[in-house]
């Protein structure tokens, strides 16, 4: 089966100082994909990237065995929370509906298929009765819910998805977890950048390390380790991972 | 449909107004203020219609654009731009020997292309920051194009009718059929443009990174928008004036973005105000001699935001206010009504107006007693303010300006479904 997202040989700098170096990694179909690093590791970068909105100095990303430029439709990409002006004059019905944008073309207009497709996008999020509202009035984990919503509106066969745990309330990070899993479920791949290396470990299938270099990926519980999270993180960690490990123990 | 409605009736007025035009007569400021405004009513006058049409399409024009410049954060781009085509203005009247709207209009766009490049290879090959690299180029170029009217002012073959120092406050008066020509032309082809890409507007305006990634031409929408700017500013200038036309895009957008919550009123307010403010600009210019409409129509718009600033239903400052105040009053009665319930005592101004509203009645010396209407309400209240402090608790997470609105609208707030996990929560509580 094609990879759902390869990348070889792939370098992506800023005004020349290089961010991420030779990464060489396919993540399959069908799986959900924890992006775990320390700040500066080029975990957003790698998403960017990925969507084509950065350029890379070298090497290329496929997805699923094609360039971005003519997989746009099946890939979809939730940007961080903090990137937009939440004044901005629109509903969360609006927002959802740019999700179908992209399928519209230069000139097509907004059929009652594209509006439906967005309500049942809301509901999934549980933001069906938010629908009017405009989107500073919402909280934070509402406003993610509904960039969620943006991207489940799109309909596609991978999801990329940019730090959607930063604060959230814990209901949030609950439905957030219940549609990841859903969507693995139906067979989608799924890319979720993430600083909780706990639930990182419980709720993906693979986890990729990624600190300019990809240092490990694999199977969650192949590569939650002490060894490979120290090459990831630096020395600080190990007191934390064992930590978690400690915790993760308790628990079951 | 409402946006096309109004491209439609604008393009016929605009006909209207030139299909008459032939009869420029010169204008005469000569009778008193009340003559003049008759004359204005009337619209008898060629001069008068095609300043008024005129100062109309430059307010929808610039509303309607200034909608996206102000959301995207570049109201300080179209100063810049304002004032940056001014040198243009001066070199397309020298090649063309006469103030004549084609070769001034070219002139003009060149400089603003000059000037978006200034700003462009200020800003990446040095370490100049981009608002200072603007104010370089906006009074660069201004101060060239000053000293070049000047001149052109002072030569034997122009005299002193080049008429060009109404570029700087805008005479909407001095219009000629050309001009009207030129500003109808710029306004339908950019009012087509927004309404045909409307969505691609929105999205690029909203979410850039976000419009990029479905595939949308984030950069060619962005210098798409900068042509439309300049030549919005362009075609405005003989009526607005370089020094003003940047606030004809910032005042009614700002002051529409305080009215309404969705984009295509935004832009459809935006416009509305505009163009109220381009007419009234150019009436009240046409009162008097001495009276440059470009200052008057800023001046309009100015009143305008004013007002939309304290009396916004929404947004308004003077709004909020009496808002809070109202909320302030209203938590205090709810708080007797409570206390009452409960059986203690309230003060007597807060019992004497449960009185007047009928919800408490004397109950002999100054106990006070809740009537029928009042003891529902005080129940009604106080299962509002449980599941409402139990939604704090278990929610965790709230938008801060939430907690303050009326907790009798907590269905209205949080959505029947919520409201009944509340109570069943509650209930639990109740039966532990």
């Amino acid at each position: 089966m094609i990879p759902a997202i390869e990348t070889h040989n792939l370098t992506v700098s800023y005004s020349k100082r290089p961010v991420l170096w030779n990464v060489d990694v396919a993540i399959p179909q069908g799986r959900l994909v924890g992006v775990i690093g320390p700040n500066g590791a080029g975990k957003s970068t790698l998403l960017k990237t990925t969507m084509g909105l950065l350029p890379a100095s070298s090497g290329w990303v496929k997805i699923f065995g094609k360039p971005i430029k003519e997989a746009r439709r099946r890939v979809a990409y939730v940007p961080q929370r903090e990137s937009v002006d939440w004044d901005f004059p629109v509903t969360a019905l609006d927002v959802v509906l740019m999700g179908r944008y992209g399928r519209l073309g230069w000139f097509g207009r907004l059929k009652a298929s594209d509006r439906q497709a967005a309500q049942e996008a809301l509901q999934k999020v549980g933001m069906a009765a938010f629908a009017r509202r405009q989107i500073s009035n919402l909280s934070g984990g509402q406003q993610q819910r509904v960039f969620l919503a943006r991207a489940l509106a799109q309909e596609t066969d991978v999801y990329l998805m940019d730090e959607p745990f930063v604060g959230v309330d814990a209901a949030t990070e609950k439905a957030i977890l219940e549609l990841l899993s859903e969507l693995r479920e139906r067979g989608k791949t799924v890319l979720v950048v993430s600083h909780d290396l706990d639930s990182a470990r419980r709720n993906c299938d693979d986890l990729l390390l990624l600190n300019m270099r990809v240092v490990a990926y694999g199977p969650a519980k192949e590569v939650f380790t002490p060894a490979l999270l120290q090459k990831t993180y630096g020395g600080r960690l190990t007191i934390l991972s064992d930590a978690a490990d400690a915790v993760w123990e308790a628990k079951r | 449909m409402r946006p096309r409605r109004l491209a439609v009736g604008a393009g016929l007025w605009t006909a209207a107004a030139l299909a008459r035009a032939e009869r420029i007569a010169d204008m005469d400021i000569g009778g008193g203020w009340l003559d003049q405004a008759y004359r204005f009513l009337q619209m008898s006058d060629a001069s008068v219609r095609i300043g008024a049409v005129g100062s109309i399409l430059l307010g929808v024009l610039c509303g309607a654009l200034g909608s996206f410049i102000v959301l995207r954060g570049l109201s300080l781009i179209g100063d810049t731009l304002g004032h940056a085509v001014l040198p243009g203005v001066a070199v397309g009247f020298l090649a063309a020997g006469a103030k004549a709207p084609g070769p001034i209009f070219i002139g003009a766009m060149a400089a603003g292309a000059a000037a978006a490049g200034c700003m462009g290879v200020a800003t990446r090959y040095s370490r100049v920051k981009p608002d200072a690299a603007m104010g370089i180029v906006l009074s660069g170029f201004f101060g060239l194009g000053i000293v070049l009217l000047t001149r052109i002012q002072k030569m034997p073959s122009f005299g002193n009718q080049s008429g060009l120092d109404n570029f700087l406050f805008g005479q909407a008066a001095a219009m000629s059929v050309g001009d009207l020509v030129w500003l109808a032309s710029v306004a339908a082809l950019c009012l087509a443009v927004i309404l045909v890409f409307f969505k691609q507007f929105a999205a690029v305006s909203f979410d850039e990174i976000y419009a990029h990634s479905i595939g949308i031409p984030i950069r060619l929408f962005h210098w798409l928008l900068m042509c439309m700017l300049t030549a919005a500013v362009v075609v405005s200038i003989q009526a607005a004036g370089v020094v003003l036309v940047s606030a004809m895009l910032v005042i009614p957008a700002s002051t529409a973005y305080l009215l309404t919550d969705r984009l295509p009123h935004l832009t459809l307010m935006s416009a509305a105000i505009g163009a109220f403010s381009g007419l009234m600009g150019s009436f009240i210019s046409f009162l008097g001699p001495s009276l440059p409409t470009g200052p008057l129509m800023v001046l309009c718009a100015a009143f305008l935001f004013a007002l939309a600033y304290g009396f916004s239903p929404r947004h308004g400052v003077l709004t909020r206010m009496m808002r809070r105040r109202s909320n302030r009053k209203r938590a205090a009665l709810e708080d007797a009504l409570r206390e009452l319930l409960k059986g203690g005592a309230v003060e007597p101004r807060a019992g004497a107006e449960l009185v007047r509203q009928g919800l408490a009645q004397s109950g002999g010396g100054r106990n006070l007693i809740l009537t029928k209407e009042g003891h529902a309400r005080a129940e009604r209240i106080r299962r509002n303010r449980e599941l409402w402090e139990l939604y704090l608790t278990r929610e965790a997470e709230i938008a801060l300006d939430h907690a303050q609105e009326d907790s009798e609208e907590i269905e209205h707030l949080l959505g029947t479904e919520i409201v009944q996990r509340l109570e069943e929560e509650l209930e639990k509580g109740r039966a532990e």
